[in-house]
């Protein structure tokens, strides 16, 4: 058995000694065990102070009212627990139409048809000085003082007197005959009338006195004291209910009386509870990843035990794959004893029916949630194992991983915003696409398009960073060797070579990609136009894809002509391609519109809108010269996108496998074309991959970018001529809708005609890649 | 079993281009010895990567059993063990995990494994801690570790990068046994040290390197010979001192560029 041969018994074997290493190392555990246990019951206690002191405050039985003294001594005290008593009796109580909303909205356990007999029962204080500190201090709820501004629109004593509330302490006797009665001769009885009627004066004097502006004072933001204010704002909201009834008469039941039912809206507080969960679950997650990326890459270094590694015969993607495996092994069981540690954080402390309505999460949550995990932790892991390959040491891992951590807080940061909307394009970010993914499925309101595409971009995610992961941590040694450093791969060399490094070629896709999306989606807004929009677009192109690549060339010192495969050809040579690509080129759309059908299908986004959408700009670029269509839509990307992707791409591919530069270099373009527009074109990537891969093969078995220039060029071309003569076409019935199948004899010819052209091709071009490369002057003979 | 023919190689370092090794050629037999000596910086750690197909030469070419690590890296690999001072264990694994461990990277059965375990364990004398955790273990038993990893996959070839640097005596014979030991199966060694004393006791043949290139080889008759010394040492500082005064240049000065660059 050779080494490089793949054996599934062996394999299992390397990743049980990454395993080990991982978990025998009692950082790991830390991380893995302790983190949990303590991180959960510390959150929910932190969320227990908040939410559930709501909850004790509406538990309470009474609420301690102070007054100033000079409250006290008036009618005031009487109001308030008359207003409260009267709470308790459904016809006279009030219906609070705004605490019934707020009840709904922000007390999330409490219902809002709560019944107004739970209300505390005011417990009355006299308090003389240093009333603001007994307040601050808690002994009391709250304070209530007289405003010294009395009433004047108020109706005189006596008036007021005969329409006092029943219940009202100053309304003991008002069944008695009227005051207003004439003066007689003073008897006993006259004077003990007198004397009531003196009595009664002064009882409504007091009354009228007592009457007027107060000024209630409570502690903000405290639940008991808010509550304090409740009962005191709902005892005289009833109190002035049944004054007002009683001036009208016992007829009138009330002005306005209104019935309020509560409606259920979405408890923001639940909202962003749900947000958190999966947020904490990301970054434990994450925590959990960290450490043991770090030791098996970084950590081999600095125990030097890398060395022996990469001399083993064994590749170092398959050791790279064992660490891969480990390292998302322990995330996920970092994540499990999370998600566990949580379930029973939330069953325990009563918050699940808080968030969830229920006790704690089902069990179909729980899977989804970890399914999510998983997801997310593939991701995480290569981009981890991406950064940690090339530190030196476990405090260079540390210094790389921080601000990606940082970077990663960020956008799981902005999730928790209430605002945010999981649409397709937050969909395609990473990290926020999980957290939010994760709070709809917690509240079980998933959108299952968005998902996917947060599904897909996560996997995509994951492939990009482990394929870089494994180049990485192959160049390892020959990098230690040569003192390689990030300086390095900035610097320019002294020496010319022929072809661009696989990490050049990276990193001028990653400034080239960005800046591509960005400049694409914005620069061509700034006008109305679209033939001024659509120049700009092609600048941006030029720029940008061929002009980007051909200064790192120049920068790089690399060879032009091998490089770009600028291979001219000869004639006898061009009598053989130029049939075959135009064959190819007339035929190949075909089969890329049926693929591009069935991706919109698979992916969903056939709609009216979008055919509108597109329908609508076909009929725009009529109405421009074919000429500068054919410029911006065929020639542009075809001198652009060859020079880039089968020139630059493929060159600084030219290591690998053929098949496997072919696939890298076809996914990258494909990628591209999913990103070109400000709307995510997923459904783009297949067909165009499919076209990256001819593309390809022409490159390589002609040895020269020229004939699948001119390829791409009709490829392109010629759909934007048939749009053109649209109208022409129509007449002959010619000419296919967008977004439909093609005519099935269209299909068979264009697949015939492909076939053709693709014979033409491999028997067109044997040998036609050596002559190539022997027709250039080797610039250097060790090109690394 | 090993063939070099007129390697160079160059680094950048610095904006400056300076060739670690210029122009070696030399060849080791099965059942020999060869010292590769040298100061510190002299190329020694360049050549053996080279060798082992971890670097790859400006010019010159290298042969591994008949076999250009170029061009069939995987089995080349397979052919050579490799035992460094820079070599580390891993510290949470057994012993024996340790060693399974590489068997498997050098895909070998696992029964194979295991029975050539056994007798490394005896050669050895790992008996007592082949259960223990790496971390455990001595400078003396890590050594040993490592010269048994070396071994685990019984390759033809073994190249020993200064494998005494931080031993002592004691330390030092286990590995002059363990040299002896891999002479008489019948393996080429390719030791690289510039302890002069120990590579006298044990190499068959030698190639004093100096500044990336080899000054002379040969047996020690040869090299005493030709150089008119008794003792490797008085030759290695006659040699230096030659070539600093015909290239003109302050020895300490460069030796320490190399160095930078080998670190």
């Amino acid at each position: 058995m050779s080494a490089r041969t793949f054996s599934f018994a062996r394999f299992g074997r390397l990743c049980m000694k990454e395993l080990r290493e991982s978990l025998r190392d009692r950082r790991t555990v830390i991380t893995l065990v302790l983190m949990p246990l303590l991180i959960y019951p510390l959150l929910s206690l932190v969320l227990n102070r908040v939410l559930l002191s709501n909850v004790s405050a509406k538990a309470r039985q009474t609420v301690t009212i102070g007054m100033s003294s000079e409250v006290q001594g008036s009618p005031f005290p009487e109001f308030l627990l008359t207003g409260w008593s009267l709470l308790a009796d459904k016809d006279h109580s009030p219906v609070f139409l705004e605490s019934v909303l707020k009840a709904s909205k922000n007390e999330l356990a409490i219902s809002a048809e709560e019944p107004e007999s739970a209300l505390p029962q005011p417990d009355l204080l006299v308090i003389g000085e240093n009333i603001s500190e007994e307040l601050t201090n808690g002994n009391i709820d709250l304070v209530i003082l007289r405003k010294l501004r009395k009433r004047e629109q108020l109706p005189p004593p006596a008036q007021l007197q005969a329409n006092q509330p029943q219940s009202a302490p100053s309304q003991t006797d008002a069944n008695e005959k009227s005051p207003d009665e004439p003066m007689q001769s003073v008897t006993p009885e006259d004077l003990a009338r007198k004397e009531r009627r003196r009595v009664r004066r002064e009882q409504s004097q007091e009354v009228f006195n007592a009457l007027g502006d107060y000024e209630v004072q409570y502690r903000m933001n405290d639940p008991v004291s808010e509550r304090a204010l409740q009962v005191v704002e709902r005892a005289f909201s009833a109190f002035n209910n049944a004054t007002v009834r009683s001036m009208l008469g016992e007829k009138h039941d009330a002005a306005i009386r209104l019935v309020a039912t509560p409606v259920s809206l979405p408890s923001n507080y639940a909202d962003m509870l749900a947000t958190m969960i999966p947020l904490v679950l990301v970054l434990m997650t994450m925590a959990g990843a960290v450490y043991p990326a770090i030791d098996l890459t970084a950590g081999e270094r600095e125990r030097g035990t890398m060395e022996a590694l990469v001399v083993s015969p064994t590749p170092s993607y398959v050791l790279l794959l064992a660490k891969y495996s480990a390292v998302v092994t322990v995330s996920l069981l970092t994540a499990l004893a999370n998600l566990l540690a949580m379930t029973i954080t939330l069953w325990a402390s009563g918050m699940g029916r808080v968030i969830f309505g229920q006790a704690t999460l089902s069990t179909a949550m729980v899977g989804e949630v970890l399914a999510l995990l998983i997801l997310f932790t593939t991701f995480f892991s290569a981009l981890l194992l991406a950064i940690t390959s090339f530190a030196r040491s476990f405090k260079e891992a540390q210094a790389y991983l921080i601000p990606v951590m940082l970077l990663a807080l960020t956008p799981g940061v902005l999730s928790l915003l209430p605002g945010i909307r999981f649409t397709n394009l937050v969909a395609t970010i990473p990290l926020v696409n999980i957290v939010l993914l994760a709070r709809q499925l917690l509240t079980d309101s998933v959108e299952w398009n968005t998902a996917l595409v947060a599904v897909i971009c996560t996997g995509i995610y994951a492939a990009t960073a482990l394929a870089v992961a494994s180049r990485l941590f192959g160049s390892d040694a020959s990098m230690q060797g040569s003192q390689g450093s990030w300086r390095d791969l900035l610097s320019r060399p002294a020496e010319a070579s022929d072809y661009p490094k696989p990490d050049q070629m990276a990193m001028t896709m990653a400034v080239l990609f960005p800046l591509y999306f960005v400049a694409s989606s914005v620069l061509p807004g700034t006008s109305e136009a679209l033939s001024t929009r659509l120049a700009i677009a092609a600048l941006v192109s030029f720029t940008l894809i061929l002009g980007l690549p051909v200064l790192v060339s120049w920068f790089r010192r690399l060879n032009f002509t091998t490089t770009f495969r600028l291979y001219a050809g000869t004639i006898q040579q061009w009598m053989m391609w130029l049939p075959a690509v135009v064959v190819l080129g007339l035929s190949t759309w075909t089969i890329a519109h049926e693929v591009f059908y069935y991706s919109q299908m698979l992916i969903g986004t056939i709609d009216a809108n979008r055919l509108g959408d597109v329908a609508k700009f076909a009929n725009q670029l009529r109405e421009l010269p074919l000429v500068f269509v054919l410029f911006v839509f065929a020639i542009t990307p075809a001198v652009c996108e060859e020079f880039f992707f089968r020139g630059f791409v493929l060159g600084s591919l030219h290591r690998l496998s053929t098949v496997m530069a072919i696939v890298v270099s076809s996914v990258l373009f494909g990628l591209m074309h999913v990103l070109t527009s400000n709307v995510l074109m997923v459904e783009r990537f297949l067909p165009t991959a499919l076209i990256g891969v001819l593309l390809a093969v022409i490159a390589l078995r002609t040895g020269s970018i020229w004939p699948g220039m001119i390829f791409h060029a009709i490829h392109n071309g010629l759909q934007f001529t048939l749009n053109h003569y649209r109208d022409v076409l129509a007449k002959w019935d010619y000419m296919v809708e967008e977004g439909s199948h093609l005519p099935a004899t269209w299909l068979i010819a264009g697949v015939g005609a492909t076939a053709v052209g693709l014979s033409l091709l491999m028997l067109g071009t044997k040998g036609d890649a050596t002559q190539a490369a022997a027709s250039v002057p080797a610039t250097s003979d060790a090109a690394i | 079993m090993i063939v070099t023919h007129d390697l160079v190689k160059q680094f950048q370092w610095g904006g400056r281009t300076v060739k670690a090794v210029n122009g070696i050629s030399f060849d080791v037999q099965a059942g020999e010895v060869f010292g590769l000596l040298g100061p510190n910086g002299a190329g020694k750690t360049t050549t053996l990567r080279i060798v082992m197909g971890l670097l790859r030469p400006d010019s010159g070419t290298v042969e591994v059993g008949g076999l250009s690590p170029d061009a069939d890296s995987g089995t080349v690999r397979s052919l050579i063990g490799m035992v460094s001072t820079n070599d580390g264990v891993y510290p949470w694994l057994s012993v024996r995990e340790m060693l399974m461990y590489f068997a498997d990277l050098y895909a070998v059965p696992l029964n194979v494994a295991r029975q050539r375990l056994e007798g490394l364990v005896e050669k050895l004398q790992l008996e007592r801690f082949i259960d223990q955790r790496c971390c455990t273990l001595s400078t003396g038993q890590r050594q040993r570790v490592i010269l048994a990893r070396g071994l685990m996959h019984d390759p033809p070839v073994m190249l020993l990068d200064e494998p005494t640097r931080g031993l002592d005596v004691v330390g030092s014979q286990t590995v002059f046994e363990f040299i002896a030991h891999l002479k008489a199966s019948g393996k080429a060694v390719l030791l690289s040290t510039h302890r002069l004393d120990e590579a006298e006791r044990v190499c068959d043949r030698f190639g004093l390197l100096h500044r990336g290139q080899m000054l002379y080889t040969g047996t020690l008759a040869q090299i005493q010979q030709a150089t008119g010394k008794q003792h490797l040492t008085d030759m290695f500082l006659a040699m230096m001192k030659q070539t600093e005064m015909e290239l003109g240049i302050d020895p300490h000065y460069d030796a320490q560029q190399h160095d930078e660059v080998r670190a």
